[in-house]
């Protein structure tokens, strides 16, 4: 038995011609094409031969034949009984605001959890898996990019320059730390007072910092620890990981996503990268203060190092709750201060 | 009937429909986006597809509508493909640099045939009463026309760029084919320089404004001080809202000139009457919606484009618009508009 009649165009296969036409389908699922004013046989199709178009609200169920005509019923909401759930559930969320609800939690929700649980964890994983021998590579990488953009050689003393290295070495032998991982290195750069640590062991020291803690080497002992905090912790390699991972999910993500794409993947990636780097200087300072006794420091030094390089911008010390916080790659000043002070008074009742 | 039974009937005029509407395309966009997240991107192959054959089948002329005929597994087969291909290509240079070289030279020579590729793939995915479009265009030309004449724009101080810019419309236009025929187009070069002037004189007026604006912003900076950032925040938007409401005025103007010189001979004729400044007003608010809403207005912005150049497109077709052969075989890779997504330059014809 047929069914009723559905009106619509039928296009002739690879051709623009079209005719009015109305389909009837049988039991089973075989469609009958015939002219619509005569009603003179087109042609007809079993279920086999039969693809059924993607169901868009809004738009008319259309049906591709095996020889490449198609039929476009008049009707938009008429919909054929042989069409897959698959598709029928694909349009009924498309078309109902309840789909939309669902976005609105599990969207952020989703995001969220990647951003700050998800990649981390994938990307430290990842990293704790790869040999040193990367690490190496990248650094001696970054190492040659740093030295054009950001370092012009040093102009500290030989003898000044001996005796941080010596205190470099006493450093790591009473860290147990291989001395074949680390070099220390100096120089003038327009980055001002500042330490880096590379993945690959270099550690860098401005002469602005150097300079700066002359008369109190125990605080340029202790940043160097810190420095030491980020090589033990591979931060260089967890953080290009991260970096990495997260934009090629973001551009998954978003990146056809007409009007998404730029918005998110810029915004959220930088705001992401801050965080991270917040995290992971939490990281190195916890390592300073956890190995200050052993280095035959005090966590009080590291808290003096961060008051003296904060003098010159003594604005930054008292407000760390401010929003530009987010912005930031470290943490605030006087939080790291309180804690490393929280450290030194640790250390003082163990004793 | 062939063409020569066709030629004595008359032409008719059609206006384009667009039926999509905001609540509707806004649900579907925002659904697919969700799927495409949770998916960690896979659905977005979907998505594309989807979001197309929304715009599309509810773009009608003369009551048949457009057909988006890519498929999900032909984008993302063309996406892992080029993945693979870039991703391979920068591992290769992160581990030998000095390949980095050899790289940005190719990346001179490959990206002609990426764009080539990609228009060529929308163009074919895209058909009408059943005939699909192509874009057919040598490695010669697309070299000639997205590598040399923009080098002559920035030798020329940029003086020579509505020229250029001429020459780019014409190329893609023309490179356009509808079952088999290749479309006609013959702009002016002087329409291309006055639109230029025009938006320039739109540019001083709305700078001067800005500019007023902005002045009056720091006289409320000295009387409430601790509010700098935000209007130096709100300076800025309004530059660039400015900038895109002077850009909608060119692309306005242009696109009647191109619309209304456009013809795919004896069978269909375009006529475009945008109004640049409506236009221009659409563009800028749509950027403040997209601000303010971080990007969620997408949709209904796209909406209200799409609804007002339909409104203001007429087409005039031959009764020889029922006799075309669709020349265009099925199979054909994405590879190529996926190679052009990721060189970020991604162009589209409409």
């Amino acid at each position: 038995m047929k069914q009723q009649a559905i009106y619509g165009h039928y296009l002739l296969a690879n051709q623009s011609r079209s005719l009015d036409a109305q389909a009837r389908c049988d039991d089973e699922g075989t469609i009958w094409l015939s002219q619509r004013s005569s009603g003179e046989a087109l042609a007809h199709f079993s279920a086999s031969d039969i693809k059924h178009q993607p169901l868009i609200a809004g738009l008319p169920a259309e049906l591709v034949f095996a020889d490449g005509s198609r039929f476009v019923p008049d009707d938009v909401n008429h919909r054929w009984a042989g069409s897959s759930s698959g598709q029928r559930l694909a349009e009924w969320l498309e078309s109902h605001w309840l789909g939309v609800l669902v976005s609105v939690v599990a969207v952020p929700a989703f995001l969220w959890f990647m951003m700050f649980h998800g990649i981390p964890r994938m990307a430290y994983a990842g990293v704790e898996m790869m040999p040193r021998s990367v690490d190496e590579q990248v650094g001696q990488q970054s190492f040659k990019t740093l030295e054009y953009l950001y370092l012009e050689p040093t102009k500290l003393e030989p003898d000044y320059q001996q005796r941080l290295n010596a205190d470099f070495a006493e450093l790591l032998k009473r860290l147990n730390l291989p001395a074949e991982r680390y070099q220390l290195h100096f120089y003038s750069s327009i980055i001002g007072a500042n330490a880096l640590a590379l993945p690959d062991g270099t550690i860098i020291v401005t002469d602005a910092l150097a300079k700066l803690m002359e008369d109190e080497p125990q605080q340029l002992h202790s940043i160097l620890l810190h420095e030491i905090g980020h090589v033990e912790h591979r931060h260089g390699m967890k953080q290009l990981a991260q970096t990495t991972a997260t934009s090629f999910l973001f551009a998954m993500m978003f990146g056809d996503i007409e009007g998404m794409g730029e918005l998110v993947i810029g915004a959220g990636g930088s705001l992401l990268e801050s965080s991270f780097s917040r995290d992971m200087e939490r990281e190195a300072d916890a390592y300073a203060h956890q190995h200050a006794t052993q280095a035959g420091l005090s966590a009080q030094d590291f808290a003096d190092a961060m008051r003296t390089l904060g003098l010159p911008e003594l604005m930054l010390l008292g407000e760390d709750g401010h929003w530009s916080d987010y912005l930031s790659t470290h943490p605030g000043m006087g939080e790291r201060i309180r804690t490393a002070e929280q450290a030194a008074e640790d250390e003082n009742a163990a004793q | 009937m062939t063409p020569t039974d066709t030629a004595a009937l008359p032409s008719k005029t059609f206006p384009v429909e667009f039926s999509g509407t905001k609540a509707g395309y806004f649900k579907l966009w925002f659904v697919n986006l969700l799927l495409s997240i949770l998916t960690l991107g896979i659905y977005s192959a979907w998505a594309k597809v989807r979001n197309n054959q929304y715009l599309y089948g509810h773009t009608q002329i003369d009551g048949h509508r457009l057909n988006y005929l890519a498929t999900p597994w032909q984008i993302l087969r063309g996406r892992i493909l080029a993945i693979l291909v870039f991703g391979g290509a920068y591992l290769l240079a992160t581990l030998v640099p000095p390949i980095m070289v050899l790289f940005v030279i190719g990346y001179i020579f490959v990206l002609p045939w990426a764009i080539g590729q990609g228009l060529r793939f929308t163009m074919r995915m895209t058909s009408y009463r059943n005939v699909r479009f192509s874009f057919e265009a040598s490695y010669g030309d697309l070299f000639v026309h997205f590598i040399l004449l923009p080098m002559v724009a920035a030798f020329t101080l940029y003086l020579t760029a509505p020229w250029i810019h001429k020459q780019i419309s014409e190329f893609l236009h023309r490179s356009v084919t509808y079952g088999g025929k290749p479309l006609k187009i013959k702009l002016s070069t002087g329409h291309f320089y006055f639109a230029v002037l025009c938006t320039l004189f739109v540019g001083l007026i709305v700078g001067l404004l800005v500019l007023a604006l902005i002045l009056l912003g720091t006289g409320l900076v000295e009387m409430s001080p601790g509010y700098g950032a935000a209007y130096t925040g709100a300076g800025f938007i309004l530059g660039y809202l400015g900038a895109t409401f002077c850009s909608g005025i060119y692309m306005a103007m242009i696109r009647n000139h191109v619309m209304n010189n456009l013809e795919a001979e004896g069978l269909a004729s375009f006529r475009s009457n945008v109004e640049p400044l409506t236009y221009a007003t659409i563009a800028a608010s749509n950027v403040l919606l997209l601000m303010l809403t971080l990007g969620l207005a997408f949709p209904i912005t796209r909406i209200r484009m799409l609804r007002y150049t339909c409104a203001h497109t007429r087409v005039t077709l031959t009764p020889a618009i029922a006799t075309m052969q669709n020349t265009v075989d099925e199979k054909y890779s994405a590879f190529g508009e996926e190679a052009a997504g990721l060189f970020d330059s991604d162009l589209s014809l409409a």
